[in-house]
């Protein structure tokens, strides 16, 4: 069982990606042997109507539930942001991906706890734990940015919100190792999840188990937007024992959905 | 036959020269790439005087040394020192080097690379050329690939490895596509998706060679822009290694 825990679909305004509608990513994860894939929406990195890009994204892949697990993008900066979630959970999107950068706000403004509030047991999400949420810390590369959209990187202010929320699960999507690194005390002390999308260096994920131990550790390729081969060659070139493999693989990815 | 064109050895804290290259190499096994073109030292200095130039190369030669059937050497040279440069590549290739390698210490299309590439071309030396069209903007000596294109079109004898296929490779790609002496290498950059077919669209198979740009960058990541691209196998076995055995001298 392989889950890549950071897929998209859907359009990017930048560039014609192939593989970004449904039976093209099930096409790529046919090819890597990807079991399931955790999708979002292309649009809601876009859209200020987070809440027509979810609604797209679950008529795009429709009939694919089983493999296509679809994430809701909320912009907890944007008004009535609260509709937006109540709507995605009901649908019963698993969890909520924040692109604080393309929305227009930072981790350490009011909105953010606010929104974590509302996916707790308290809020909208009902008794049961925290609905999972996924940060982007990097989309693009910065330097590769369009002339007419550039976006800085997120300033990865966590450690206040593992503080105050913590039984939330966050996955950390696109971060290098430098972040690792700053993070790896917090990181290993809460429900928190890296994937390897944007990590660079050679052994580059053997470092990063050794940095914020191997329990933290998820595949996620950022595929269609990169090539989803990168992120499990990344795997093969660490060396990776079958029981590390099984854990970045799908074991760690289970935990915060509870699969 | 996997070589890849653009590898610095680069020690982590507190590893030896000879624990960087062991862990470089078993990087290498699991990932089926046999050789690794090996330029520049073990840190990265913008602006390096001729002292600076001369331990590069040292380090870079004494790298290839621990594994010369798996290390590919490349001479490092510098516009702001063609006399010495000059007398580095003539040195280096009698030691077995195979290429030579431009930074960032001047727009490549400076006056000083001519003398460079005059060499490179009696010695039948391929240049491999850093190039980057950043959004952020360039170091000030940081060349584009439009500076690139009028160094390849002053030397149409030499050929020119474009690296990192000038960072924003949709307009890196475009702009020298009609410049048959440049051939941009696949590193350096995300592993965006699109970018090995465009490359083979624009310019041919016969026109891109596989470079990872490790030790910083990964092997893995770079590999997989070539491995997961929709093209022929066969052309993947150019870029893979067949382009670049074509470009260095034996």
């Amino acid at each position: 069982m392989t889950i890549d825990t950071n897929c998209h679909l859907g359009h990017w305004p930048f560039r014609k990606l192939e593989h970004a509608d449904a039976e093209g990513l099930l096409r790529l994860m046919d090819r890597h042997g990807v079991d399931q894939a955790w999708v979002g929406a292309f649009e809601g990195v876009f859209y200020r109507d987070c809440g027509q890009a979810n609604r797209d994204l679950l008529a795009g892949l429709a009939g694919h539930e089983d493999r296509l697990r679809p994430w809701a993008t909320i912009n907890p900066a944007f008004p009535a942001w609260e509709s937006d979630l109540q709507e995605a959970l009901a649908a019963g999107m698993a969890g909520v991906r924040l692109y604080p950068n393309y929305h227009g706000y930072a981790l350490d403004d009011a909105c953010v706890p606010e929104l974590l509030t509302a996916l707790g047991p308290s809020g909208t999400s009902g008794p049961t734990q925290p609905v999972p949420v996924a940060i982007y810390h990097k989309f693009v590369d910065e330097r590769l940015h369009h002339w007419t959209c550039l976006v800085p990187p997120v300033a990865m202010t966590m450690k206040p919100l593992l503080q105050a929320f913590p039984q939330q699960a966050f996955l950390l999507c696109g971060c290098g190792m430098p972040h690792a690194q700053a993070l790896a005390g917090t990181i290993r002390q809460g429900r928190v999840w890296l994937d390897i999308s944007r990590l660079e260096g050679v052994e580059a994920v053997r470092l990063l188990i050794e940095t914020v131990g191997l329990e933290h550790v998820v595949l996620g390729s950022h595929a269609p937007y990169f090539y989803m081969g990168a992120a499990h060659l990344k795997l093969v070139e660490a060396g990776l024992t079958e029981e590390e493999l099984e854990a970045v693989r799908h074991n760690n990815a289970s935990r915060p959905l509870s699969l | 036959m996997v070589i890849d064109c653009h590898v610095h050895l680069m020690c982590r804290p507190g590893e030896t020269q000879t624990e960087a290259v062991a862990r470089t190499l078993r990087c290498m096994d699991r990932l089926g790439i046999h050789q690794a073109c090996i330029c520049l030292g073990d840190c990265l200095v913008v602006q390096p005087d001729a002292d600076e130039l001369r331990r590069q190369n040292e380090w870079a030669a004494s790298t290839v040394a621990l594994a010369p059937d798996r290390f590919i050497g490349f001479v490092y040279a510098s516009p702001n020192y063609p006399d010495l440069s000059l007398e580095l590549i003539r040195e280096y290739r009698e030691r077995g080097f195979r290429g030579i390698k431009l930074w960032v210490c001047q727009l490549c299309d400076h006056a000083g690379n001519d003398p460079i590439c005059e060499l490179a071309a009696e010695l039948g030396l391929p240049v491999l050329q850093h190039t980057w069209f950043k959004a952020t903007g360039n170091m000030p000596t940081e060349s584009e690939p439009r500076h690139l294109l009028a160094l390849a079109r002053r030397h149409p004898r030499v050929n020119f490895i474009m690296a990192h296929a000038g960072g924003d490779w949709e307009r890196g790609l475009r702009l020298v596509q009609g410049q048959p002496n440049i051939i941009p290498d696949t590193c350096g950059n995300d592993p965006e998706a699109g970018f090995t077919e465009l490359a083979v669209r624009l310019l041919g198979a016969e026109r891109l060679v596989f470079g990872s740009d490790a030790t910083g960058r990964s092997f893995a990541s770079q590999l997989g822009k070539v491995v997961g691209a929709d093209i022929p196998e066969a052309d993947k076995r150019l870029i893979l290694g067949g382009n670049l055995l074509g470009l260095m001298p034996s």
